[in-house]
């Protein structure tokens, strides 16, 4: 890697992370979970209740702001107080992260009670607390000049030790004004680092597709097959996997495990073609945003440190495969696996792709050698992670794939650059440069790659356009407070699904959510 | 035991105020009285002087809250207590063959709770508003000798706790008359003495 960092030696960011540990406070001293306030404000006209497990406020007034004494993250619940001509009642999920003071001091969520005359519903606005860490997330991709988001990138390179290569299809991208633009985002709280980014335009038979797998390479799909029959634990799925069209699975079940992680899974039977031994399934899907909501809010709570540390560690040998491995172990991957005789056998899962947009990830599968006209497939997910669009499977052959490799002709960083072309970002993400491009927060990086002289892919071919991305991103810090929960930290380190049960606390209120949505003919986003 | 509340600790949090197009009457009440169950163990060293530990809970009547809210659309069903301990001092002003009269002044603790339950919508929570207090009572004891060991005694106290309900907008201490009747074992040595 030619990334810059920060320029700290190994040896000291060792003897820093060292002095991080023994330094770290937060979450006090005891087995208690610190101390906190949840702001509540009335802004109905009504008396309101603000119900937490914690602490109760009753009978707050119109207008009026108070304080409730809480010890965790917890759902809270509105209630129009009883006796008056209203009804209603919502439920929110008010979070606590460590702000690192003594005493286990937490900064906790603010909410705010609303009242919609017209539709005679209540309504809650919850402000997360300053020391969740905002939304950081993975780049986005946006190709064309009518930009159509593509995707996130780089996701799960967090920090440098994690950057990698990495590889989107970008479909449908054509030359516009004699080139292709494609626009990286940095819109969430994080600063991205892109060491390079080139355009490789494959051409493959006209009629088929590509496709990447998680490893980064690229297949070409002719045909592929949808499911005969597909099923979770409660249903037949019918059709609803067959095709990209938005209806989509969603495993929701949390009381299934699988190899003690807790697991929801659906089965999925395609025909199979005589003597074929390879396919490739190809799933359409993406992360949900209460998966990456969860997410922040688990490491929130181990303080503000956490992120110091994991930055600190970040040139540690082992970093990045051990950040993988978390992943996946933590459920943000797709587990696939195909039924063998009486059990079944893994194959590579679908690494996570973000809540941003879907991605068709192609997933290599070996056969069993048993002949059947069938081939069982398991889609398995931590209850809540995924929306599964469609999956289907492809016997093709491998081809080999013409891929030609454009470099940008231009780089501009809309706000760092003032919007005008320049040669030093270019040169900063070419892959000759030796330095890293920075794309702050609000950022973006704008690429123009030049259409080649021969526009059009020779005759029975089709062209299609993968974006190549080498770099990471950072989570922004804005906590100066450098200590971290360790009590909090090991307790999680030694439960058995400790992610996956605060992932279950979200989704149970997500359920809550999406049922008093459905109930007031409103649609909540996932 | 018998309880009386008084005073403004008792009224709802909707009294006086205009809501929409309703307007609660002023005289709206959260709790009325209540009755329950005491017990006092004493110690009587040298006349004219008793020292006695109380506990005594009893309940608050929440009907008229019930009432309210189901003229308005709510089906609440509600209840709610006050559970107390006081150590009392009890000077005996009147002591003849078959009648006594005692002067008594206590302190401790005074706890309320309560709870409310929704049918719609369906959800149960508890009181915030009635906090652990500090209690301070005071009355006269009045006793009647049926057996050289059993007096029966009416006891009739003013209760007074700070800082009583807390309501988000105003609290208000706890006031009440308790009124008890019960029979007083004397388990050894002469009561006058």
């Amino acid at each position: 890697m030619k990334g810059r960092g920060v320029n700290i030696p190994c040896a000291s960011r060792l003897l820093a992370a060292l002095a991080l540990a023994c330094g770290g406070c937060c979450g006090g001293g005891d087995d208690s979970e610190g101390v906190g306030s949840v702001e509540v404000r009335n802004q109905t006209p009504y008396f309101v209740h603000f119900l937490h497990p914690d602490h109760n406020r009753l009978y707050v007034e119109p207008g009026a702001s108070e304080a409730l004494h809480v010890s965790s993250s917890r759902e809270i619940t509105i209630l129009i107080a009883p006796g008056q001509e209203a009804k209603g009642m919502v439920e929110d999920h008010a979070s606590c992260c460590s702000t690192g003071g003594e005493g286990g001091n937490l900064d906790c969520a603010s909410v705010v009670a609303n009242w919609d005359p017209g539709a005679g519903q209540l309504s809650a606005d919850v402000t997360p607390p300053q020391c969740a860490g905002g939304s950081g997330s993975c780049p986005y991709v946006y190709s064309g000049t009518d930009p159509v988001l593509q995707g996130e990138s780089l996701v799960g390179a967090l920090n440098r030790g994690a950057a990698r290569h990495d590889v989107m299809v970008l479909s449908p991208l054509l030359p516009e004004d004699g080139s292709y633009r494609v626009r990286i985002a940095a819109e969430l709280d994080e600063t991205d680092y892109i060491d390079a980014a080139w355009l490789a335009l494959v051409d493959h038979p006209a009629g088929s597709r590509i496709a990447k797998d998680s490893a980064g390479n690229l297949r070409v799909v002719r045909t592929s097959l949808s499911a005969r029959r597909a099923s979770d634990t409660e249903r037949e799925l019918g059709q609803k996997l067959d095709l990209d069209d938005g209806a989509a699975w969603e495993g929701k079940n949390p009381d299934r495990t699988l190899d003690g992680k807790i697991r929801d899974w659906i089965e999925i039977d395609f025909p199979r073609p005589p003597s074929t031994t390879r396919a490739i399934l190809l799933v359409r899907g993406r992360n949900t945003h209460l998966l990456q909501d969860a997410y922040h809010e688990y490491l929130a709570g181990f303080g503000p440190g956490l992120k110091k540390l994991m930055r600190l560690t970040t040139s540690v040998h082992g970093y990045r495969s051990r950040l993988d491995r978390y992943l996946a172990e933590s459920g943000f991957s797709l587990e696939v696996a195909v039924k063998d005789g009486e059990g079944w056998r893994a194959a590579d899962p679908v690494k996570p792709v973000g809540p941003a947009a879907e991605q068709t990830i192609a997933v290599p599968l070996e056969l069993p050698a048993d002949g059947a006209a069938e081939v069982r497939v398991r889609l398995a997910m931590l209850p809540g992670a995924w929306i599964v669009d469609s999956a289907r499977i492809s016997f093709d052959e491998a081809t080999d794939l013409s891929m030609q490799r454009i470099d940008a002709s231009s780089a501009l960083r809309t706000l760092a650059d003032s919007g005008k072309s320049s040669a030093t970002t270019l040169q900063a993400v070419s892959s000759a440069g030796e330095s890293t491009l920075r794309v702050e927060t609000g950022d973006s990086l704008v690429l123009q790659f030049p259409a080649p002289a021969a526009s059009k892919p020779p005759a029975g071919l089709e062209r299609t356009a993968v974006l190549h991305v080498v770099g990471y991103y950072e989570e922004n810090d804005r906590s100066p407070k450098p200590c971290i929960n360790w009590k909090r930290l090991l307790r999680a380190s030694h439960q058995d699904n400790s992610f996956a049960r605060h992932v279950l606390d979200r989704l149970s209120h997500q359920k809550v959510v999406d049922r008093y949505a459905e109930e007031a003919g409103v649609r909540s986003p996932q | 035991v018998a309880f009386v509340p008084i005073g403004d600790w008792t009224d709802h949090a909707y009294a006086g105020r205009t809501l929409g197009s309703v307007t609660y009457d002023d005289d709206l009440d959260q709790f009325g009285p209540g009755i329950g169950a005491g017990i006092e163990f004493g110690w009587k060293a040298k006349r004219p002087l008793m020292v006695t530990l109380q506990f005594e809970r009893t309940t608050l009547a929440t009907g008229e809250w019930e009432d309210e809210a189901a003229r308005h659309g709510s089906s609440v069903v509600s209840n709610a207590s006050q559970t107390e301990i006081l150590f009392f001092l009890s000077v005996e002003l009147l002591g003849r063959d078959s009648w006594r009269m005692d002067l008594r002044l206590g302190i401790g603790m005074m706890d309320a709770s309560g709870k409310e339950s929704l049918r719609d919508p369906a959800i149960s929570y508890e009181y915030d508003f009635l906090p652990a207090s500090f209690a301070a009572r005071g009355g006269v004891g009045v006793g009647y000798r049926v057996s050289p060991v059993v007096d029966l005694m009416l006891l009739v106290d003013a209760v007074w706790a700070t800082p009583g309900v807390e309501y988000p907008e105003h609290s208000a201490p706890y006031l009440g008359i308790a009124t008890c009747l019960g029979p007083r074992f004397w388990l050894s040595a002469p009561r006058g003495t």
